[in-house]
């Protein structure tokens, strides 16, 4: 298994007005491929901050950052979008479907933006991958008719959507009840099992606990790296 | 993604919207509407106008041919054949071919007085004559009588029988313009005329006449022309050993006022040329041959009709522009309301690009479907227009209600075109979201 995300000496400054803003100071690790990591931190310590620039929304201020071996700061917006397409599936806190469309067509979407699955089989994909999170039954439901656990599960199918290799989840039990939240999180467990790659960030340890690698962030350092 | 791809996420958005995105299309709507409304109108305007010149006034389709510096009737160059008058029928575009020509020592006696006033000149044509009354001449034997001709008669009859002056005042109110009052135009047509003429023997003959029409009462039509068949021409020139009828001048009408450039070109090359042309046989190269018509009078009244279109256009055009700016600010507050899903779809690989069609998608459908009920309503707009002018004008005659097929085009083209100058900045804005504070959005 080779490493799919490496992260060398990486530093995040913002310049918000006259301060200096320092969100990772001088961050180094890697991730194989078929990891689960749990990246943990209290708020502020810039673990956000690591998830876009992991997920291509941003580039380090400093260091580098190689997402399947290639190096994202030279990178231009259109190729940082498609590499996002391609390799990074998002799972938000507030789940972030697309009101207006059904289960089927917001899992559809980013097949349709990444143009890399023929057109005459996003559908049958799209069923496929709402069948194996459980949502067979709700392919054409509209987000607001589903509960926040399968509006998650619908958003997990959307990451999928373009067989990443990377599953990118920002708390995503942060908007569900414990129990519901158990679920989500045995699915990510199911996910990783089957080979893929799943990082979460989160502050809670109870979620953190369902990975095999914890790395801990406090005020843009790391400060600990523990394999479960 | 694909512009069908976008066109149907783009559907979607607009249906989601219902009630915003309809007000957005009425605005589109009315301003194509004003503007179809403005265009159909005036160019129904124009073809009543130039339709009147064509058939009653100005006779504005007819392109007169005769020779230079001569008066045409009076003028001693009679030199455009019967043959010429054949060779210029088979001209397309032309709808008839009249001669110009005067029966050779002609005088018209009514009841064996002279109509003194009376000239009698010659016609080879059914429709070129425009008629009060009765029909055109057909055969020998008959005659097409002038306004004022037909007044003279109608007063010798009624002074005969009421044995009154012919100059009496209310008898010369009753007598005008007989060829419109049917119970004098009763009275007229019938009536017989001795036509007094040379030959083309030179010999002196009578004829007796029958008055089958009265000529148009109009300030632009002689009033004292009487119109009769060939059969009474005299003049006659011989051209390559044949004897043959000539005349003074031609008069070729044309179908399409349109066409009447063209048909003029035509004529032009046909008297250019001598071999095929007898007039031009006999005048030999000094003299010109002058080609008229009332084109630079028509192409006034188009230009002028035009500026009268583009400036009530340019009025229309402001309604437009206002439903443009109506359609920037709705997209301006989708992409604002959207920002989220902006960031989702970033975040979910959608490129800037992708991002951009998806919102000038929306605009242009917008605008397009605008622009297309636009047109429908613009024509409707147009007949009730027309309606309503002719019925506040009492008396104005119908104005046709024409369509404009290029104007059409136009005007859904204008909508794409706004619907895309109208999203650009929205679209362009949306396009450059920040995808992690979009995320943050809330």
């Amino acid at each position: 298994m080779g490493t799919i995300v490496s992260v060398q000496n990486v530093s995040k400054i913002y310049q918000m007005d006259k301060v200096h803003v320092v969100a990772l100071d001088g961050v180094s690790f890697s991730i194989e491929e078929g990891e689960f990591v749990a990246i943990m931190g209290p708020s502020g310590s810039g673990k956000s901050t690591l998830m876009n620039l992991i997920g291509c929304l941003d580039k380090p201020t400093s260091g580098t950052i190689s997402l399947n071996g290639t190096d994202i700061s030279r990178l231009n917006d259109r190729q940082l979008a498609r590499l996002r397409g391609s390799q990074i599936g998002f799972v938000f806190q507030t789940f972030n479907l697309i009101p207006r469309i059904d289960a089927l067509a917001n899992v559809m979407l980013p097949m349709t933006f990444a143009g890399k699955i023929p057109p005459k089989e996003r559908r049958a994909r799209a069923q496929q991958l709402l069948e194996s999170v459980g949502l067979g039954a709700r392919l054409h439901h509209l987000p607001s008719e589903l509960s926040g656990g399968e509006r998650q599960r619908v958003a997990i199918a959307r990451a999928l959507a373009n067989d990443p290799k990377i599953l990118l989840a920002d708390e995503p039990t942060g908007n569900l009840d414990t129990k519901t939240g158990k679920t989500i999180l045995e699915l990510f467990v199911e996910l990783n099992k089957s080979g893929r790659t799943v990082v979460v960030v989160t502050h809670d340890a109870a979620v953190a606990s369902y990975a095999r690698r914890i790395l801990r962030l406090l005020d843009g350092k790391i400060v600990g790296d523990e394999r479960l | 993604m694909s512009f069908r791809e976008a066109l149907k996420l783009s559907w979607t958005n607009i249906r989601a919207h219902k009630l915003r995105n309809a007000l957005a299309v009425l605005s589109v709507t009315i301003g194509i509407a004003a503007v179809i409304a403005i265009v159909t109108m005036t160019t129904g305007l124009q073809d009543a106008l130039l339709d009147t010149l064509t058939k009653d006034l100005l006779r504005a389709n007819m392109i007169t041919v005769n020779v230079e510096g001569s008066a045409g009737l009076f003028g001693t160059a009679q030199v455009f054949s019967s043959r010429d008058v054949e060779q210029l029928r088979k001209i397309a575009g032309v709808k008839a071919v009249d001669v110009i020509g005067r029966v050779r020592g002609d005088a018209l006696y009514f009841n064996n007085r002279r109509l003194l006033d009376a000239t009698t000149r010659i016609t080879t044509s059914v429709d070129l004559i425009p008629l009060d009354a009765g029909r055109a001449v057909l055969a020998k034997g008959e005659i097409v009588i002038g306004a004022r001709i037909a007044e003279i008669i109608c007063r010798r009859i009624f002074a005969e029988e009421r044995q009154i002056s012919e100059n009496d005042e209310a008898l010369k109110e009753e007598c005008k313009s007989p060829g419109t009052k049917p119970d004098l135009t009763r009275r007229i047509l019938g009536q017989s005329l001795k036509l007094r003429f040379l030959g083309t023997d030179g010999q002196l003959s009578e004829d007796e006449l029958q008055i089958v029409g009265i000529v148009k009462d109009s300030q632009f039509i002689s009033g004292t022309a009487c119109y009769v068949s060939p059969a009474y021409q005299g003049f006659t020139e011989i051209i390559d050993g044949v004897e043959v009828p000539v005349y003074a001048g031609i008069i070729v009408s044309v179908a399409d006022l349109n066409q009447l450039g063209a048909v003029k070109k035509a004529v032009e090359e046909y008297f250019h040329n001598p071999n095929s042309s007898d007039a031009r046989k006999l005048l030999g190269e000094e003299k010109k041959i002058e080609i008229n018509t009332l084109e630079e009078i028509i192409n006034e009244i188009k230009k002028n009709f035009l500026q009268f279109t583009a400036f009530l256009g340019a009025i229309a055009l402001v309604a437009l522009l206002v439903g443009m700016i109506g359609v920037m600010n709705i997209m301006l507050i989708t992409v604002k309301e959207r920002t989220r899903e902006i960031g989702v779809m970033k975040a979910t690989g959608a490129t800037r690009g992708a991002v951009l069609k998806l919102f000038l998608t929306e605009s242009t459908i917008i605008c397009t479907v605008g622009a297309g009920l636009g047109v429908l309503f613009g024509m409707f707009l147009s007949v009730w227009f027309i309606k309503l002018t002719v019925a506040l004008a009492q008396g104005l005659r119908e104005i046709p209600f024409v369509l404009v097929p290029d104007w059409y085009l136009i005007a859904v083209g204008t909508g794409i075109a706004v619907g895309i100058a109208s999203g650009l900045y929205p679209a362009w804005q949306a396009a450059r979201v920040n995808p992690i504070e979009a995320l943050r959005y809330e």
